[in-house]
């Protein structure tokens, strides 16, 4: 069953009587419960746009987005006890203290995750009772994650959720995700970081110039994408060789059976690409630029 | 409600961190010397004007300052995927700053009352702090979401100050003639400055008319809704989204 439903959607920006710059230009996608979703694309391309008219931040838009089955537009402040979001940027009041901050956005909600054990996970919290001015930014998107979980949603929006973060607390966010994932939670992640995608996602859409351009699951957009050959480095009479074999009928290749079998190998590589290479290809942007 | 009452108790809470409620404090205190070394005679006749005061200007400002610090940390676009409907966000902050204003006029009055014998209407005193805090943070608002940064507020602030509410303090202190009154009264810093005296039974104190007064209030109710429906809630909203 898919959680949302989103439906030639699209959306302009601009004022009354001025000329209009139209963001999302009629995308249609849906994300199934349990799945983690990665909407994936250049800057300004769309996808916080999209985040922002899922997460009901931007009315106003054309088209439909289903949640549950019922048009997000009808829903009042109670689908906000659902959802969670975690920002790209860092969202706190800085001259409290991390629990203070999570104490402040907890009251808010009905239902209440358990604060304490979060910060443990994310490794605030011996730091909980100190400002959040003080800080570091990695500190900062960790706590950031932690907020978006306060109220036990159902599902989760996030953007650019590991941004800042060392490989140890990235691979820790990364962790509780799939956990989330594994206990019947659903998660739109938007994000350039292909390593995340990669660790993370079930299906990706990938947007640009408000358009969905291509929308698959990693593994079948690698298969499509990549070179369907193998490379194998050996070492032969002392010099370093290199031979490329067509991945089609590879067992019953004598030449590549016979390198195997003769030469001293050193590496062997498919022509699988990366996700990143994949975007870049796709949306002709390099995501670290 | 139940949220709403929560969200008030932690922009208590918030405020008094972030030093706004000890600065508003500190003021009062300030106020409070100052009458005391002013002596009864003196002081009552300015009393009503440092109430005035912190109900008009200190509520713009504290409500600017607060504003600014939510911007600057980012901490308005979160409170919007919150349960909590953006009326009650900006009831809350409204009722914050009266709250600050009331405790500053109320604290100020009750020291001229125990120890300069200075008699105060205590009713109309709450009343017309909180008719007038709200109208100026409702305003203090409206400024601050189209300030760029905190300098441009300050700027916008005193712009205000000059044209809104330097005529009605010199109305009162009798230094325009009283014809201006009809004009005056379209300013929502009016009510605080003529009236403020009369709570205070300051002799000599500007005569308003019954029709004056009921149009005041009623023009006044009216300011703040027209701010908050076409100014306050959309742009709120839209600062929120766009930060």
């Amino acid at each position: 069953m898919a959680v949302f439903e989103v439906k030639d959607l699209k959306y302009q920006y601009g004022k009354k009587g001025k000329p209009k710059k139209e963001a999302i230009k009629g995308i249609s996608f849906s994300i199934k419960e349990g799945e983690i979703f990665g909407l994936l694309g250049p800057s300004g391309a769309g996808k916080s746009t999209t985040q922002k008219i899922m997460t009901k931040l931007l009315p106003g838009y054309q088209g439909s987005v289903l949640y549950q089955g019922k048009e997000l537009s009808t829903y009042g402040s109670d689908f906000f006890e659902s959802v969670g979001v975690g920002f790209e940027l860092p969202v706190h009041f800085l001259k409290l203290t991390g629990l203070e901050n999570m104490k402040f956005f907890q009251n808010l909600y009905q239902s209440k995750a358990e604060i304490e054990p979060l910060l443990k996970k994310v490794g605030l919290f011996e730091d909980k009772d100190k400002q959040v001015g003080e800080y570091s930014k990695g500190m900062k998107m960790r706590l950031n994650f932690v907020r978006a979980l306060l109220n036990n949603p159902s599902f989760l929006f996030l953007d650019e959720v590991t941004n800042g973060l060392d490989p140890t607390n990235a691979k820790i966010l990364k962790d509780m995700i799939l956990a989330f994932k594994n206990q019947g939670g659903t998660v739109l992640l938007t994000t350039h970081l292909m390593g995340d995608v990669e660790a993370l996602c079930d299906q990706v859409a990938f947007i640009k110039d408000g358009l969905i351009i291509e929308s698959e699951t990693p593994r079948n957009l690698k298969l499509k994408y990549g070179e369907r050959h193998v490379i194998v480095e050996y070492q032969n009479k002392k010099s370093l060789k290199k031979e490329t074999f067509e991945l089609d009928g590879l067992g019953s290749n004598q030449a590549f059976l016979s390198v195997l079998q003769k030469e001293n190998i050193e590496t062997i590589h498919s022509g699988e690409t990366s996700l990143e290479d994949i975007f870049i290809k796709i949306t002709g942007d390099d995501p670290h630029a | 409600m139940r949220n709403g009452i929560t969200l008030f108790k932690s922009e208590m809470s918030r405020l008094y961190k972030y030093k706004i409620l000890t600065i508003s404090l500190a003021v009062s205190l300030l106020w409070m010397a100052l009458l005391y070394f002013l002596g009864a005679d003196t002081a009552r006749s300015f009393v009503g004007l440092f109430v005035a005061i912190d109900a008009t200007i200190m509520s713009m400002l504290m409500i600017g300052a607060s504003l600014y610090y939510e911007r600057q940390e980012n901490t308005l676009k979160p409170m919007l995927v919150t349960p909590l409907p953006i009326a009650t966000m900006i009831i809350v902050k409204v009722m914050t700053t009266v709250y600050v204003a009331l405790q500053s006029g109320v604290l100020v009055s009750l020291f001229v009352y125990f120890f300069l014998d200075i008699e105060v209407q205590f009713i109309p005193l709450v009343l017309l702090i909180s008719l007038v805090a709200t109208i100026h943070a409702m305003i203090g608002i409206v400024l601050s979401l189209r300030a760029k940064d905190f300098t441009g507020y300050l700027v916008a602030l005193i712009s205000y100050a000059f044209i809104f509410t330097y005529p009605s303090l010199f109305l009162a202190l009798d230094i325009l003639p009283e014809f201006l009154e009809f004009i005056l009264v379209l300013s929502p810093s009016h009510g605080a400055f003529i009236y403020m005296d009369q709570v205070f039974f300051v002799e000599g104190a500007y005569e308003y008319t019954s029709f004056i007064f009921i149009f005041s209030v009623i023009y006044l109710i009216a300011v703040i809704t027209f701010l908050y429906i076409k100014w306050v809630r959309p742009r709120y909203s839209e600062l929120a989204v766009r930060e």
